[in-house]
């Protein structure tokens, strides 16, 4: 009987390992072998064709490390989870390329890693918290945590991006670091430093400089006492330098031993304060006081950088290592953007020589100083010609200008420049003071006829009317008058570039959420136009929902109350295809609305086309110009790009001049110029960069106004649904069988029981 | 075997158990995944606001390794129970089709289980325009860890006439199947800092298993002390012999047969391939996995079957 057991349980035994032992192998061959398939509406899990093809090119594996808060604010409570999955499958997706890690901080181990995240550059993200999320909401704080990720690719210095959040509400999505852009972070963080990789030596740099570089070395007398020829070793670092190349000049001055205020202060901003030791560098018995400046102040070219705080350089090589990086940074060659701004000046207390004052000059200005690029003013009157080295042109109302100016356009764009116009249909005050308080008048900008010719030959046109959003407004935040409380602050009607507005896919489109563009005109585009010259077309902002034409009743001066309501049936005609009445003053516009779109390929000259003559200069023409009359000389033409947008309004300081240069400045016009920022890196990094996608899709949220009583309806359905079903289903089918029982019963004569 | 079929499908929805079953499914899902916030990701459904399935989803294969099993369990312990798996043995047809034709029943239980949850979707086109690929996925990753979890009930129910008995054992090892993937980060840590005794255990806690298994078909009581007395000494012993492990900061450090086993591991887990095809993603070496868990223990209750047969 023990044997007869044994010997089923053994051939069982038997059977199923060879059995498990053949799945394996089964499992083995369909993993070597196996497909995938995405089944997300945007392929939100596959690595788009310009990642794809970046990561095939890695020489080098990329290392993503998420630095993450341990205890994230209530509303981030999923935060690591979905960066950690977004890096799984971009992990997964890039076949090896991409590896990741995770450091979670404690709130106790921030204090002691300070200095340690300072260094890398990991700062804390911080969230404003109000009230609600629509524009009454108020502000009522702001709540930091980590949430930083960093990018190594090979030996160089890793880039750091701060502020990654997750999609909880409706702020976040004009967030520009989110879980679903990490694709794009990251892909574009490697093609930074990638362009970055082949930086020459600093000793081998300093010899090719074309102007004179100045190092000022501000020390003082003390040292730290562990270290007290730290002064003599850096002066004899930048000594060596100016060893290399002539056109490094070295100065040295020296705080005077001890040199400190009353208060406790030290003399000069850049000094370390110091928890140890100093002493006197020339006698190292001498005690003092505690702190000490080590400053290198670099002058190139009217640009400037400091660097301070050399306590843990020994060497002169370690303190050339040190200045390295911001030496590399002030001589690597600029980007340069060209700037033309339409005729006439605000400035009426311009001074001889000084350049004219534009509405837009203060977002030039702005452009230049943050973005670090070159921002060349062109005036076509004086220079008669657009530079060829320029990264980027900007084109401020190209519909204002002189037809020769035009032309130089057209040749630069034909000849493979790239090109940003800002077309402005309308020109509006916005009165928030005085008489006419509260109201905003609108103005009919010119456009030429040439330049309407212009646009028609490339197959573009620009609507006739300003386009208004009901539920538009810019909130910068403002500081109210009763008290210290901030609160937003609305650009009434003002069109809000939605996230839902932009083309996801596309590079120029990248954090343009939430700016503000005032009053565009719709853009047509003949794509037939198009397809015959070979241009490719990206659409980068198409407005949606609730957008409204304005109808002027008086074009000469047509005021429009700030708390207009677009609601009122006797002003607002809604049905987009109906011819609007005499009263009708807004009519709401079949969505989605092109306001922005990126052209791409080879433009043909305007002026070479039908052998257009060259038009005159309102000013006397300078040497080798072509003479005006005559037929336009036959240019190169090589691919470039335009990119077209309706509305300058975002720039425009004038309009916005009612909210504050604060506001203004700082709030609104980082926002326009990301346009120019967005085109300057397409520039930069090429089609690598272009094809990247730049946002990966999540998962859609809850549209639609959420009442408790659809809710409930909801969870009625859902909860208690099927299951009420199915008890009445059972019910039904039970009185069945008791009937047919009956029946049975009734035909056997026995009759119904009671 | 479609007569079989028939009489189980029957079975299932002539009785209250069915209904049941089905209701009760119903209910705790919608209860766990609208209302409650099991998973802790910020609140009740309408408030996280995001118009998919995840929570329902995430927790599918929890409720699934209580639920499945109790569908399973009166497969062939019922018959057991009421003396018709005598007959249906006799029967001139190969034991295969008889629990071809019970799986399948169960199946499209299971099905009719996963189809009462519908209103879900039909919400969330209500709420907007949903992403129908992960909401797609998730249900097929539903059906497929259901109908890998029932394969498991199915051979455990034919080897007892004992229904709560069946079940037990069928949540136990499903919960296991579950809890394993819940514990891979351990799992792998254990791996990366002991990875001779990590691969002692993968390789031998399988056979040791399949031993159990065995000697409980042949009711051999022998080969089942044995397995146990085996398994503990091995899996304990590996210890003694393996280094102390490395210390905290280099735990990182990867060894090739760590890295081996974590692998290994992902392969092995019910619940990355869940996933996986749950968020929208179907790999096909996914669905050659869920395919081989429901041969494996198919053909064991097969298998099983006959032994008692001939016996």
């Amino acid at each position: 009987m023990i044997n007869r057991k044994r010997s089923y349980t053994m051939h069982f035994l038997l059977l199923s390992i060879l059995t498990a032992v053949a799945l394996a192998a089964v499992n083995y061959l369909a993993l070597a072998h196996r497909a995938r398939l995405d089944l997300t509406a945007d392929k939100r899990f596959t690595l788009s064709e310009g990642t794809q093809r970046l990561f095939e090119s890695l020489t080098e594996g990329v290392h993503v490390t998420y630095f993450v808060d341990e205890e994230p604010p209530p509303k981030r409570i999923n935060l690591e989870r979905d960066v950690r999955d977004k890096l799984q499958e971009l992990a997964v997706s890039s076949g090896g390329k991409l590896t990741w890690s995770i450091e979670r901080i404690t709130a106790a181990e921030a204090q002691d890693k300070l200095e340690e995240l300072e260094k890398r550059s990991i700062q804390k993200t911080i969230d404003v918290l109000t009230s609600g999320t629509d524009e009454s909401a108020r502000m009522k704080g702001f709540q930091g945590y980590f949430s930083s990720i960093e990018i190594k690719y090979g030996l160089a210095e890793p880039v750091v991006i701060n502020g990654v959040r997750n999609l909880v509400d409706k702020l976040d999505e004009a967030t520009e670091h989110r879980v679903d852009t990490l694709e794009f972070d990251i892909s574009f963080a490697v093609l930074q430093i990638r362009a970055k990789g082949g930086k020459a030596p600093i000793r081998r740099l300093v010899k090719t400089l074309k102007d004179d570089i100045t190092i000022t070395l501000h020390t003082s007398e003390q040292m730290p006492a562990k270290n007290p020829t730290l002064g003599e070793t850096i002066n004899n670092a930048l000594n060596a330098l100016a060893q290399e190349s002539p056109r490094v000049k070295v100065q040295r001055s020296i705080v005077p031993f001890g040199r400190v205020l009353s208060d406790g202060r030290q003399a000069w901003p850049y000094g370390k304060v110091t928890e140890e030791e100093t002493v006197d560098s020339r006698d190292p018995t001498r005690k003092g006081p505690k702190f000490y400046y080590t400053v290198a102040a670099i002058l190139y070219q009217g640009r400037y950088d400091v660097v301070f705080d050399f306590a843990d350089e020994t060497t002169t090589e370690s303190v050339l290592t040190k200045i390295e990086g911001p030496l590399q940074e002030l001589l690597r060659p600029r980007t340069k953007l060209g700037f033309v701004l339409p005729p006439g000046d605000i400035d009426p207390r311009r001074q001889p020589g000084q350049p004219a004052q534009t509405p837009y000059s203060d977002a030039v200005e702005y452009i230049r100083r943050t973005f670090g690029y070159e921002a060349d003013l062109i005036d076509l009157g004086t220079s008669h010609r657009i530079p060829r080295d320029l990264a980027v042109l900007i084109a401020f109302e190209p519909n204002q200008y002189a037809e020769r100016d035009l032309y130089e356009i057209d040749r630069y764009l034909a000849e493979g420049g790239n090109v940003v116009m800002l077309y402005q249909g309308w020109d509006a005050k916005l009165e928030v003071m005085g008489r006419f308080r509260d109201t905003l008048a609108l103005n009919k900008n010119p456009t030429t006829r040439h330049f309407e010719d212009w646009c028609k030959f490339h197959g573009i046109q620009f609507g006739q009317d300003a386009l208004f959003d009901k539920g538009g407004s810019m909130t910068p935040y403002r500081r109210s008058r009763q008290g210290s409380e901030q609160q937003p602050t609305n650009i009434p009607l003002a069109v809000v570039v939605e996230p839902r507005d932009l083309n996801g896919d596309s590079i120029y489109g990248r954090w343009l959420a939430g700016m503000p563009l005032p009053f565009p005109v719709e853009i047509r585009i003949d794509d037939a136009e198009l397809a015959a010259n070979k241009i490719e077309r990206q659409d980068v902002i198409a407005l949606r929902d609730d957008i409204y034409r304005f109808i002027p009743a008086n074009p000469a001066f047509p005021e429009i109350p700030l708390r207009v309501s677009l609601d009122s049936p006797a002003e607002v005609e809604k049905d987009p295809e109906a011819t609007p009445g005499k009263d009708i003053r807004f009519q709401r516009t079949k969505d989605p609305v092109l306001v922005a779109t990126s052209l791409r390929g080879t433009f043909r000259s305007y002026w070479d086309a039908d052998g257009r003559a060259v038009p005159a200069w309102a000013r006397p023409p300078a040497a080798g110009d072509p003479v005006a009359g005559q037929r336009a000389p036959e240019v190169k033409s090589r691919p470039g790009s335009l990119l077209l947008c309706s509305s300058a309004g975002t720039l425009n300081i004038e309009y916005l001049w009612g909210y504050g240069y604060e506001e203004a400045v700082n709030v609104v016009i980082p926002k326009g110029s990301t346009f120019f920022k967005n085109m300057a890196e397409t520039h930069i990094y090429g089609e690598d960069l272009v094809r990247l996608r730049v946002r990966t899709g999540v998962a859609p949220r809850l549209s639609g106004e959420l009442s408790e009583g659809r809710r409930l309806w909801w969870l009625f359905v859902c909860i208690g649904g099927i299951p009420l079903m199915l008890l009445a289903a059972g019910m039904v089918r039970n009185l069945a069988q008791a009937r047919a029982r009956q029946d049975y019963e009734a035909a056997l004569g026995a009759g119904p029981k009671e | 075997m479609i007569a079989i079929f028939r009489r189980e499908l029957r079975g299932y929805f002539d009785s209250l158990m069915g209904v049941g079953i089905i209701g009760a499914f119903v209910v705790l899902m919608m209860l766990l995944s609208l209302l409650l916030d099991p998973m802790g990701q910020g609140g009740d459904w309408f408030k996280r606001g995001e118009l998919s399935m995840r929570t329902f989803f995430g927790i599918f294969p929890w409720v699934a390794a209580v639920v499945v099993p109790a569908v399973s369990m009166r497969l062939w312990a019922e018959d057991r129970r009421q003396a018709t798996f005598e007959m249906l043995m006799t029967l001139p047809i190969p034991t295969w089709q008889v629990a071809l034709g019970k799986y399948l029943a169960g199946l499209t239980f299971l099905a009719a289980m996963l189809a009462g949850t519908l209103a879900f979707p039909l919400m969330l086109a209500n709420f907007g325009q949903p992403d129908w690929g992960p909401v797609f996925g998730g249900y097929i990753a539903c059906f497929l860890l259901g109908a890998a979890f029932l394969a498991v009930g199915l051979f455990l129910s034919g080897l007892t006439e004992n229904q709560a008995l069946a079940f037990f054992a069928a949540m136990l090892i499903c919960l296991g199947l579950v809890g394993l993937g819940e514990m891979r980060g351990f799992l792998g840590e254990l791996a990366r800092s002991r990875p001779n005794a990590a691969m002692v255990h993968v390789v031998t806690v399988p056979i040791i298993g399949l031993m159990l298994l065995a000697a409980s078909v042949g009711r051999d009581k022998a080969v089942g002390a044995a397995a146990i007395a085996m398994g503990l000494l091995v899996n304990s012993a590996v210890y003694l012999w393996e280094e102390a492990p490395v210390a905290a900061d280099k735990v990182r450090v990867l060894s090739p047969q760590g890295e081996a086993v974590v692998a290994a591991m992902g392969q092995v887990s019910v619940l990355d391939h869940f996933r996986e095809i749950e968020r929208g993603v179907v790999y096909t070496n996914g669905l050659v996995f869920f395919a081989s868990l429901v041969v494996l223990f198919v053909l064991l209750n097969v298998w099983s079957l006959e032994s008692r047969r001939h016996s």
